[in-house]
């Protein structure tokens, strides 16, 4: 064990501290301190900021009770220590958006407050908000109130001043409620975007939680405007396209403009950070999954495109745009490359300053991200997102094992989801058992190279405490020893777990399960044959397949006059397909965009082709250096199994021709809460068997094929009737409550 | 008794109520049962070892503490803000060590998972923060400064209002 983890650890750069360690320290600073801290270093000030800004002291300061509008107080310069933070790091830079307009311009407004107090949402402020755009405003010095105000710090700020900030804040939350009310799901990605970013911020239920947001909100609304005008801009753009075409060219032209472009900079910077956390708050949008990814890789890879053909791109496309021209490093390999990519030499950008929100930011789906997330991208989340619990990088063929590393090493995870990265290997299923000891639910199915006997026994040894949700399907090196190891290991709290596909599996494993594994909520038995890394070559082609789809919408996206006729209504059409349809795209869409435009060639990168056909040859190897029949699972173990699981809610015997009526009798006898079972190509079960499971309780049983069983008899004894493939997996998710694999352990987690 | 095995595999003897102030341990040892196997730290350097035995014989006898000595964001427990001042002698003694050996501790309280040491080497570390300029805790620290003129004037500009003045 100790040979497995230290060669594990000398691999990996363990040359810094966790976040959480530093947070931890951070935490015990008073305020004055964590002002110095976060002027220390750049990590220091994405760690040390956010618990600054979340002290509780300063958010009673922030939203102590508004005096009374008071008819004319404002000749009195009354010290107004609160709200400042609210304005601190001032939006210079707001140029479209009204709320903007109004907010960074308080300064200036309240001069001019008398004459236009009661229109400053009008178009005329824009402007002049837009003239102010590129200078920097007047650094904010307010007091704090814990030390009575010192007397330099009279920043004239009546409390016309400080009511209109109140205002304002409460003016944007209700913008931000209006705004994501009246989205319609899927069919504006700017607005969705919108919604989930103010979800990210304040989390999923800020809008039941208005006192937490407006705290938020009112303590860093300069900021939060900021970040969400390179959203919200992008809306309002759009909305305004026909009448206010000059507003956009300005947008357009302000990534080069000089000194204007640090600012700009600052906009876009948390829209690539703030991209993806969205998704996973809209679990179930896993469509969108792709347009944060997108806007991901923009961020974090892409090379070369530094502010070229910048014009052309439509007004959806600019932020991301923007992105590129941001980070341009390269993705690099090691951790110190990846902390000074973030924010790259030539003309370095601010911070990006959902940097600070990243703190916050629990859960992330990244889901189909294919070629596009990259491990540089893993890269910065590990930097960046020292709370993230939940992460689901399925699909997402370019991560590597350090980048996950790095990941376990950083965040607390609770549950990652890395169906199908193919690059994966064992160090990956050793780090995490040396890191992620909160580990609660692991998909690595399709990750075949990750699961040995050996690794697997060493992540259940360390994260077995913890560890519920255990998918590793697919997994041609896993044997009856491994599998007693996770049974051993996990014991009672195991309660979904996956080993289907894994042909090396026999009885005694299954007996192993049944003996440690009482509570086994989720099983799948599946069989699976040597032959199946064809099957894996097969997966990959069919990855490729639509990786080319998605290499065409995102291509339709960069040129968007180029397109032959995207089936979306006109003012759709700045939108990039990609953002609509995402990587699932429905049959009809992909038909027709492959019938319009010919599929390029796919250019899968070497690394993710190498993968593929690793995995292909080393499951010939490995199966070309086993003599002798595979084991079998027979009734036997399955019978003890289903005895002593009585949870069982679903069970999986996909192929497994030796099982006979004995284990269907069992089934029935035991498994009281069953809702699922598939049979399927077990042949020697009979319809005499089936009819015996009784429909009532059972929700579905797969058996097709099963020749000796009648569809017409069975349908005719029960209330099971013949269902449509293509309707399967949406009738098994209800049967399921809708849980699957992709959410699992982590709602019921918390 | 149990045994410890530290990275460079020497080997520690100690007792079983002692060390099960690791919650790390402590589990690990209620999942194997009895067993005389040694258990294996490669997270963990001999002299960081004795020092962490050092210190869980030092508080066998101590209540077992929650926890929960951090404050949490949002909760409402900003009144009783955690201080870092209220460190007995013996322990402050037992800090009173280099910053490598410090850093060591913290990463070794955190992956052994021993709370009260976790927050007392915590503790120290933002004492040696307290009262110093961001100039003063790179040089404490020795942590280059990585900020850009513009980022810092940035940063300065952002956070002026509670700055100390």
């Amino acid at each position: 064990m100790e040979d497995r983890l230290s060669s594990a650890a000398c691999c990996r750069p363990v040359d810094r501290p966790p976040s959480e360690i530093f947070i931890a320290i951070f935490r015990l600073l008073p305020q004055s301190d964590l002002a110095s801290a976060i002027r220390v270093c750049r990590r220091w000030h994405l760690l040390a900021a956010p618990i600054l800004w979340q002290d509780p002291k300063l958010f009673q300061q922030c939203t102590r009770p508004v005096p009374p509008p008071s008819t004319q107080p404002a000749s009195e310069p009354a010290p107004q220590p609160s709200l400042a933070p609210a304005r601190a790091p001032l939006s210079s830079q707001m140029l479209l958006d009204r709320p903007s307009a109004s907010h960074s311009d308080r300064h200036h407004q309240q001069q001019q407050q008398q004459q236009q107090r009661n229109s400053h949402a009008g178009v005329s402020n824009s402007a002049t908000s837009a003239n102010r755009a590129g200078e920097i405003s007047p650094a904010p010095s307010m007091p704090q109130t814990h030390p009575p105000p010192p007397p330099i710090v009279q920043v004239i700020q009546s409390d016309d001043g400080l009511l209109e900030t109140e205002k304002e804040s409460r003016r944007i939350f209700n913008l931000f409620k209006k705004k994501s009310a009246s989205m319609v799901p899927c069919q504006d990605p700017q607005r969705e975007t919108w919604h989930l970013f103010v979800q990210v911020i304040c989390g999923t239920d800020w809008d039941k939680r208005p006192s937490l947001s407006q705290q938020l909100i009112s303590r860093c609304s300069a900021l939060l405007l900021r970040s969400f005008t390179s959203f919200g801009g992008h809306t309002a753009i759009a909305e305004q396209h026909d009448t206010n075409g000059n507003q956009q060219q300005q947008q357009q032209h302000r990534p080069h403009c000089g000194a204007d472009a640090v600012s700009t900079a600052a906009i876009h910077a948390p829209h690539g950070q703030g991209g993806h956390p969205r998704e996973a708050l809209a679990a179930t949008e896993k469509r969108m999954a792709c347009a944060g990814a997108t806007s991901f890789i923009a961020s974090a890879e892409v090379p070369s495109s530094h502010g070229s053909n910048r014009q052309s791109a439509d007004t959806a496309c600019s932020s991301i745009d923007a992105d590129r021209s941001l980070n341009s490093s390269p993705t690099e390999t090691s951790l110190e490359s990846s902390r000074t990519a973030t924010l790259p030499t030539p003309s370095p950008p601010p911070l990006p300053y959902l940097g600070q929100y990243s703190m916050l930011i629990e859960r992330l789906n990244l889901s189909k991200g294919y070629l596009r997330v990259t491990d540089h991208a893993i890269r910065q989340l590990a930097e960046q997102c020292p709370s993230l619990r939940v992460i689901n990088i399925s699909s997402c063929l370019r991560v590597t094992d350090d980048a996950l590393i790095a990941l376990a090493q950083h965040c607390p995870l609770e549950a990652i989801n890395a169906t199908s990265c193919q690059q994966l290997t064992t160090a990956t299923t050793l780090g995490l058992a040396k890191y992620a000891r909160r580990l609660r639910s692991l998909c690595l199915a399709g990750c075949p190279m990750t699961v040995t006997d050996q690794a697997i026994g060493a992540l259940v040894e360390y994260c077995g405490h913890n560890l519920a949700y255990l998918r590793v399907g697919g997994s041609f090196q896993l044997t009856d020893t491994g599998l007693r190891a996770i049974a051993k290991g996990c014991g009672g709290r195991l309660r979904w777990l996956d080993v289907g596909q894994c042909p090396l599996i026999s009885d005694r494993g299954v007996l192993a399960l049944a003996e440690c594994c009482p509570q086994l909520e989720w099983l799948d038995l599946t069989k699976g044959y040597p032959s199946q890394h064809q099957q894996y070559v097969q997966q990959y082609q069919q990855q490729q397949l639509r990786i080319v789809q998605l290499q065409q919408q995102w291509s339709q996206c960069q040129e968007p006059p180029s397109l032959p006729a995207i089936p979306e209504p006109p003012n759709g059409a700045s939108i990039p397909a990609s953002h609509h349809s995402g990587p699932a795209s429905s049959p009809s869409t992909t038909a027709a965009t492959t019938a319009t435009t010919p599929p390029p060639q796919p250019e899968l990168t070497p690394d993710v082709q190498q993968a593929a056909l690793n995995i292909a040859q080393m499951a010939a190897r490995f199966f070309a250096s086993r003599t002798g029949p595979l084991p079998v699972v027979t009734d036997r173990s399955i019978c003890k199994l289903v005895a002593s699981c009585p949870k069982l809610r679903l069970l999986n015997l996909n192929g497994r021709g030796e099982l006979t009526d004995a284990t269907l009798d069992a089934v029935s006898v035991h498994c009281m809460n069953l809702r699922s079972l598939t049979i399927s190509g077990c042949n020697k079960v009979t319809t005499d068997a089936v009819k015996r499971l009784g429909s009532d309780r059972i929700g579905w049983v797969g058996m097709s094929p099963c020749p000796n069983v009648s569809f017409t008899e069975v349908c005719a004894a029960s209330k099971w009737k013949v269902i449509s493939l293509q309707d399967v997996p949406k009738f098994h998710l209800n049967l399921m409550n809708g849980q699957s694999w992709d959410d699992v352990g982590t709602e019921r987690a918390r | 008794m149990v045994r410890l095995h530290s990275s460079e595999g020497s080997e520690f003897e100690v007792e079983r109520s002692v060390i099960e102030k690791s919650l790390l341990i402590k589990n690990m040892l209620d999942d194997v049962g009895e067993n005389d196997a040694a258990i294996p730290l490669p997270n963990v350097s001999g002299p960081i070892l004795a020092k962490v035995i050092e210190y869980c014989e030092h508080h066998r006898n101590d209540p077992d503490v929650d926890g929960q000595n951090t404050t949490k964001p949002g909760t409402s427990a900003g009144a009783s803000s955690p201080s870092s001042d209220d460190i007995d002698e013996w322990d402050m003694e037992f800090c009173r060590v280099d910053q490598g050996t410090l850093y060591e501790m913290i990463l070794a309280a955190n992956y052994l998972d021993i709370r009260s040491m976790l927050d007392l080497t915590c503790k120290t570390v933002a004492n040696m923060i307290k009262n110093k300029s961001p100039e003063e805790i790179r040089r404490t620290f020795n942590i280059t400064k990585d900020f850009t003129p513009e980022e810092e004037e940035l940063v300065r500009r952002e956070n002026a209002w509670c700055e100390d003045r």
